[in-house]
C-alpha cells in the first residue's frame, strides 16, 4: 500500500473516534494557549525593558542639564559634583539588558528563574542580590510552566499514544491478524507504514504550529535558520517516539497492553528519569548557598579595604599598566581621596572577577555531570537542546551574568583612569561615559 | 466481601508480570525514600555548617562601627524540614539564602532550579512523586479489568449465584486494590519517619498521618472510579483508556492550565513596577542617610527637648542612630504593606488554583500534600516573616547601640566590642505546627472529602450495565 | 489464494465498502469504487448495508465482506474455516449458494464444517477428518444427507 492511501486510512481511524478527536482538539488548544503563554512572556518583557530604558535616560539627562547650565548637582544634594568622574560615571546610569529572544515563543525554559536587566555601576557584580527575577507564584513555577516545548516534549506523546493504541491492538483484540497476513505478509511494514503515517500527521501539526506564530510575529524571514533547527530537533524528537512506539505495537498483545506498556515508557521517560536523575545530581553536587560569593563580598572586601594604599596599588597597577602613565602615579605625594577609593574598590572588582569567574565554572561542572546523564535522560536532553536553541536556557543566563561582570569592571577601568589622571568631566567627557558599554 | 477480596488477591499473587511490576515500583519507592532523606540530611548539615560559619564571622567582627555592622549584616538559610525528602514542593523554586541588613529588606536568593541547567518538569523524584503520578497509574492498570473480566468470562453469574450483590462486588473488588495502594503508602511513609526518627516529634508525626490520610483518600478515589468504569463500559479497553485520559487530564494537564491561568486573573506586579511603588512610599519617610527632611526635624525637635538642650552637639546620646531607627521603622511600615499586598495576591491565586479541585482531586492532594510537608508558600513566606522580625530586632539592637552605646552625634567612627556583638541572639527559625497551616487547606481538605463520599455514593447507588446478567 | 475464517472481523468503525478497499489495497489491488460495490453486491450484501459501519453487521454480513475480500483478489484457492457456524439459515442458505457460483467461475474451495446437511448441499467432493488423518472421501452426488451423517458417525466411533 502506497503512503498517500496509508495516509488516507489513517485519518479514517482517527475521524471515526471522537475519543481521537477530542484529543487532537484538546492537544491544539493547549499548544496554542502553551505559544501564548511564552509570546506574552516575551512581550511583557519588552515592555519593561522599553519603560527602563526611558526611565534610566531621567539621570544622564538631569546631568547633561547640569553641564549645560553649570551647576554640579541637584540643589538638595549638595555633596554630588558631575565634574568628578564618580559622579559623571553614577548618573551614566548604565543598564545591562538580556533582551528576550523572540523565539521565547517557544520554549519559555529557564528564563522565568532569572532577572533579565540590571543597572551596573562601579560596584556592581554578576551575582548581586538585586539579579532577581521576576515576582512570580513560587508554587506555580513549581508545577511548571505550560510553554510551547512542554506540549511537545511531554504531551505530544501523550497524544501519539492516543492516537496508536490500536495500531495493531485493535486487529489482535477482534482476531482479524491472520486475515492481515493474508493480504500483507510483512506486518513489519504494515506497522511501520501505519507509524509513519501518524507521523506525517503531526509533522503537520507541528509545521503548523511552529510556522503560523512565526508568520503572525513577522520573524520567520529573519529567524528562519533558527526556526528550522528548532523544528529539526522537534521533528526528530517526534520521530524518537514514533520508533519507540512502532517497536511496543509491533509485539504488542492487544490494545490494553500496548497502552498500558506506551504510558509506562511514557512515565518512565519523562517523569522517573529525569527525576531520578535529579536526584543523584542534587546528591553528587548539592546546589550551593553561595558561601564563596558572600565570604568575598564580606571577609575578602575587609581584607582588601584593610591593606596599605602601595600593596593595592601594585595589583591595579599589574592589571592596568596604562596607569603607571598617570598624573597621580607619577606625582605619588598628590593623591587625593577619589584615587585613593578607587584603587580599593578596583581591587575589590579584580578580586570579584576571579570569584565570579570561579563560580561561574563551578556550575559548568555541575552541568556537565548534567550533560552526562542525556543518554538515559533523553527527553531533558531534547528539552535543554531547544532551550539553548530559543535562548532561554542556564547558558544563556551565564552569559548574561558575564557581560555583567565585564560591564562592571569596564566602567572601574575607564573610572579608575579618570579619577587618576584627576580628570574634571565635562559634557563631551560625559557623553564618552554614556558611550562606555556601547562600543561592543 | 473477605472472599471475593481473598480470591482477588489470589489472582493477582499469581500474575507473574504484575508481581514483578508491583516489585520494581516497592523497590523504587524504597531506592527514592532513602535517597530523598539522604539529600535532605545532607543540605540540613550544609545549611548548619554555613549557619556556623556566618556566626563565626560574626563572632569574629572585633571592634566595629554598629552602623556598619547593620550594613555587613547577617546571613540566614532557609531551613530543609525533615519531610522535605517526601515532598520537595516548591524548594527547587525557590532560594535559600537571604541577607539580612541595615535600610533593605532582600530576597531569599540562590533556588537550586538557578544553579544548572534544566534537570525535569516534575520536579526531583522524591517519594511524592511517585505517590502522585505512578502509584494511582498502577492502581488503574490494576483496576480496569476487575469487573469487565468477570462479565467476559462469565463469572459474574457464579457470583450472582452465590448470593454476591453488585453493590458488595464493587466494594469488595475497590478495596482490593485500594489496599495495595495502602501498602505502597506505608512502605514510602515508614521509611522517611524510620529515618527521620531522631527528631521525630509530635509535629512530624502529625504530620505524616494527615499526609496518610489524604493520599489513602486519593487511591480510593481512583479505585472505585476504575472498578466502577470497568463496571459500567462496553469493555477493558474503554475502561482502560477513559481512566488513562482522566489520569492524564487530573495529574498533567489541568494542572498546568489551572495555573497559567491564575496567573491572568490575579496578576502579579512587575519587579519594577513593585519596587517603584515601594521606593514612592519609603520616599515619604526619613531617609537614613540624607539628614534633610522635614520629618527629621520633627524628630530633633522632639529629642531636643526632652534632653533639654539647644542642638544635636549638645546630646548626651548619638542622634544619628535614633534617625536611623525612625527610618527602619517607617521602612518596615512600607514593607509590611507592599508584601502583605503581594501575599495576599498569591493567596489568591492559591484559592483560585485550590478551587480546580472540584473537578480535580489530584490539585487537591498535591497542594495538600506540599502544605503537610512544610514545602509549600505558606511555610516560606512564614520563615521569610520571621525572618524579617528577626532583621527588625537585630537593626534595632544595632541602631540603639549606635544612639545610645556612648558615642555623640556625627561620630561614624565610634566602635562597639565584641562583646556587645557576641550578645546579639542568632536567627533561629522554627517551622511552625501544622495546625497553624491548616486553615489554608480548607478548599483541598473539603475538595477531597467530597470527592471522597461522592466516589463512596457511587459505588453505593450506582448500578452499572455490567452487572446485568 | 484467500482465507475466510470463521468469524471474520473487520475494523468497526469502517464501513463495508472502506473495509473491502483497505484490505484490496493492502494486497495491492487496485479497484475503482464501482468495482468493489460489484464485488460486494456479487456476494450478497444489499446496498444500502455497504456503506454503513461494520459495526452494526450481522456476522453473516461481515462474512460476506470477507468473501468479498477473497473474490477481489481474484483467489484460485478460497479456504473457509467453519463459515456456517452462528449463521441463521436463510444466511447459511445464501453462502451456499454464492459458494456454489463461485466454484461455477472456476475457482476452487476448500471448506471445513460440523454441518453435514450444508456440506452435501454445497460441496462437490467431501472428505472426513478425524485427529488430522483424511479418512475417507466421497463424492457429493454419490451419498444423501443421511447416509453422510451415519457414514460420519462410523468414523468417528471407532
Amino acid at each position: 500500500m502506497n503512503l498517500l492511501n496509508t495516509l488516507r486510512f489513517e485519518a479514517l481511524h482517527i475521524l471515526r473516534s471522537t475519543y481521537k478527536i477530542i484529543a487532537i482538539l484538546l492537544f491544539i488548544l493547549v499548544a496554542v494557549y502553551g505559544l501564548h503563554n511564552g509570546y506574552s512572556l516575551y512581550e511583557e518583557r519588552n515592555n519593561e525593558i522599553a519603560t527602563i530604558k526611558e526611565t534610566s535616560q531621567n539621570l544622564p539627562n538631569d546631568a547633561l542639564k547640569w553641564y549645560e547650565t553649570g551647576q554640579k548637582g541637584p540643589e538638595e544634594r549638595p555633596w554630588v559634583d558631575v565634574t568628578t568622574p564618580f559622579w559623571a560615571m553614577w548618573y551614566a546610569n548604565h543598564q545591562v539588558i538580556d533582551a528576550p529572544s523572540l523565539l521565547m515563543t517557544y520554549s519559555i525554559g529557564q528564563a522565568e528563574q532569572f532577572a533579565y536587566y540590571k543597572r551596573v555601576s562601579m560596584w556592581s557584580t554578576a551575582y548581586d542580590k538585586d539579579l532577581t527575577a521576576e515576582i512570580s507564584n513560587p508554587e506555580r513555577v513549581a508545577i511548571g510552566s505550560l510553554d510551547f516545548s512542554f506540549v511537545w516534549l511531554f504531551l505530544m506523546p501523550l497524544l501519539l499514544i492516543v492516537l496508536t493504541y490500536s495500531i495493531h491492538g485493535l486487529e489482535r483484540d477482534l482476531g482479524f491478524t491472520k486475515l492481515l497476513s493474508v493480504q500483507e505478509p510483512n506486518r513489519k511494514s504494515w506497522v511501520a507504514k501505519r507509524f509513519i503515517a501518524i507521523g506525517v500527521f503531526c509533522s503537520l501539526l507541528l509545521v503548523i504550529l511552529v510556522v503560523i506564530p512565526a508568520l503572525l510575529g513577522g520573524y520567520l524571514g529573519s529567524h528562519s535558520g533558527t526556526i528550522l533547527l528548532l523544528t529539526a530537533y522537534k521533528f526528530l524528537y517526534l520521530a524518537f517516539w514514533i520508533l519507540l512506539l512502532a517497536i511496543i505495537s509491533y509485539f504488542g498483545k492487544g490494545q490494553t497492553d500496548i497502552a498500558l506498556k506506551m504510558v509506562g515508557l511514557w512515565l518512565v521517560l519523562t517523569i522517573v528519569l529525569p527525576g531520578l536523575v535529579h536526584q543523584f545530581a542534587t546528591l553528587k553536587q548539592p546546589p550551593g548557598f553561595m558561601m564563596e560569593y558572600i565570604n568575598a563580598q564580606r571577609e575578602d572586601r575587609e581584607e582588601i579595604f584593610d591593606k596599605e594604599l602601595d600593596s593595592v596599588k601594585k595589583i591595579v597597577f599589574e592589571a592596568y599598566p596604562a596607569l603607571r602613565e598617570s598624573k597621580f602615579a607619577i606625582t605619588d605625594s598628590l593623591i587625593n581621596q577619589p584615587a585613593r577609593n578607587g584603587m580599593y574598590r578596583t581591587a575589590l572588582n579584580l578580586h570579584m572577577n576571579k570569584v565570579v569567574n570561579e563560580i561561574l565554572a563551578n556550575h559548568q561542572s555541575r552541568n556537565q555531570l548534567i550533560r552526562k546523564t542525556y543518554f538515559i535522560n533523553p527527553v531533558m536532553a531534547f528539552q535543554n537542546r531547544i532551550n539553548a536553541i530559543v535562548e532561554t536556557d542556564f547558558d544563556t543566563n551565564q552569559e548574561y551574568r558575564k557581560k555583567i561582570q565585564d560591564a562592571a569592571t569596564k566602567i572601574n577601568e575607564q573610572l579608575l583612569i579618570d579619577e587618576w589622571n584627576a580628570v574634571q568631566v565635562d559634557e563631551n567627557h560625559f557623553r564618552n561615559y554614556l558611550n562606555l558599554l556601547k562600543e561592543e | 466481601m473477605y472472599n471475593i477480596i481473598q480470591n482477588e488477591w489470589r489472582v493477582l499473587i499469581h500474575n507473574k508480570r504484575l508481581i514483578s511490576l508491583l516489585c520494581i515500583i516497592s523497590v523504587l519507592l524504597a531506592v527514592i525514600a532513602y535517597f530523598g532523606v539522604q539529600d535532605a540530611k545532607s543540605s540540613q548539615d550544609k545549611k548548619q555548617l554555613a549557619k556556623e560559619q556566618i556566626r563565626h564571622q560574626w563572632e569574629n567582627i572585633g571592634d566595629y562601627n554598629p552602623h556598619s555592622a547593620a550594613h555587613y549584616g547577617t546571613y540566614t538559610f532557609k531551613p530543609t524540614t525533615a519531610l522535605t525528602a517526601l515532598d520537595n514542593g516548591i524548594n527547587n523554586t525557590v532560594g535559600t539564602v537571604l541577607q539580612l541588613e541595615g535600610h533593605r529588606q532582600n530576597e531569599i536568593i540562590h533556588s537550586p532550579d538557578s544553579q544548572s541547567l534544566m534537570q525535569s518538569r516534575f520536579g526531583t523524584l522524591k517519594p511524592a512523586v511517585v505517590l502522585q503520578f505512578i502509584i494511582p497509574l498502577l492502581l488503574i492498570f490494576l483496576a480496569f479489568a476487575s469487573v469487565s473480566s468477570e462479565k467476559e468470562q462469565g463469572r459474574l453469574k457464579l457470583l450472582y449465584l452465590q448470593g454476591v450483590s453488585t453493590r458488595k462486588l464493587l466494594f469488595s473488588k475497590t478495596i482490593s486494590y485500594w489496599l495495595i495502594g495502602i501498602v505502597l503508602l506505608i512502605l514510602s511513609l515508614g521509611i522517611q519517619f524510620l529515618l527521620f526518627s531522631n527528631n521525630s516529634g509530635q509535629d512530624l508525626i502529625n504530620r505524616l498521618l494527615l499526609i496518610f490520610l489524604f493520599y489513602a483518600l486519593f487511591y480510593w478515589i481512583v479505585c472505585s472510579l476504575t472498578v466502577y468504569l470497568s463496571a459500567a463500559l462496553k469493555n477493558n479497553t474503554a475502561a482502560l483508556t477513559s481512566m488513562l485520559a482522566l489520569w492524564v487530564l487530573w495529574s498533567i494537564f489541568l494542572p498546568k492550565l489551572v495555573g497559567a491561568f491564575t496567573e491572568e486573573t490575579h496578576p502579579l506586579p512587575s519587579r519594577q513596577a513593585f519596587s517603584a511603588a515601594m521606593q514612592e512610599d519609603r520616599s515619604k519617610g526619613i531617609d537614613g542617610h540624607n539628614p534633610l527632611s522635614e520629618q527629621e526635624e520633627k524628630l530633633k525637635d522632639s529629642i531636643l527637648q526632652v534632653y533639654s538642650v539647644e542642638s544635636v552637639d549638645d546630646l548626651p546620646i548619638n542622634f544619628d542612630g535614633l534617625v536611623m531607627q525612625a527610618d527602619e521603622d517607617f521602612g518596615a511600615k512600607v514593607w509590611d504593606k507592599h508584601f502583605g499586598a503581594l501575599d495576599a495576591t498569591l493567596l489568591k491565586q492559591k484559592k483560585t488554583f485550590q478551587r480546580s479541585g472540584l473537578i480535580n482531586p489530584f490539585v487537591s492532594l498535591q497542594s495538600l500534600s506540599m502544605g503537610l510537608a512544610g514545602t509549600d508558600n505558606w511555610h516560606h513566606t512564614h520563615f521569610q516573616q520571621e525572618a524579617e522580625k528577626y532583621r527588625r530586632v537585630f537593626i534595632k539592637t544595632l541602631n540603639d547601640h549606635h544612639a545610645y552605646g556612648g558615642s555623640k552625634t556625627g561620630d561614624w567612627s565610634w566602635t562597639a566590642d565584641q562583646e556587645f556583638y557576641n550578645s546579639v541572639a542568632d536567627f533561629d527559625y522554627q517551622t511552625p505546627i501544622i495546625n497553624k497551616a491548616l486553615p489554608v487547606y480548607k478548599t483541598d481538605m473539603v475538595f477531597m472529602g467530597l470527592w471522597f463520599f461522592g466516589s463512596f455514593l457511587l459505588l453505593l447507588i450506582g448500578n452499572p450495565k455490567n452487572t446485568h446478567l | 489464494m484467500a482465507y475466510i475464517p470463521e468469524n471474520v472481523s473487520l475494523y468497526p468503525h469502517l464501513s463495508g465498502i472502506e473495509n473491502l478497499d483497505y484490505f484490496c489495497k493492502l494486497a495491492s489491488l487496485k479497484y475503482e469504487k464501482n468495482t468493489l460495490i460489484s464485488f460486494l453486491n456479487q456476494c450478497g450484501l444489499q446496498e444500502e448495508a455497504q456503506s454503513k459501519k461494520v459495526a452494526g453487521y450481522s456476522k453473516g454480513m461481515r462474512q460476506k465482506v470477507g468473501i468479498a475480500i477473497a473474490l477481489a483478489k481474484n483467489a484460485s484457492v478460497l479456504l473457509l474455516d467453519e463459515p456456517a457456524s452462528g449463521l441463521d439459515p436463510s444466511a447459511s442458505s445464501e453462502l451456499s449458494s454464492l459458494l456454489k457460483k463461485l466454484a461455477a467461475n472456476g475457482t476452487t474451495i476448500l471448506m471445513a464444517s460440523h454441518d453435514l446437511f450444508r456440506v452435501r448441499e454445497t460441496a462437490d467432493r467431501i472428505g472426513i477428518l478425524n485427529k488430522g488423518n483424511l479418512v475417507k472421501e466421497l463424492d457429493a452426488k454419490s451419498v444423501s444427507a443421511n447416509d453422510l451423517e451415519s457414514i460420519y458417525l462410523n468414523f468417528m466411533k471407532n
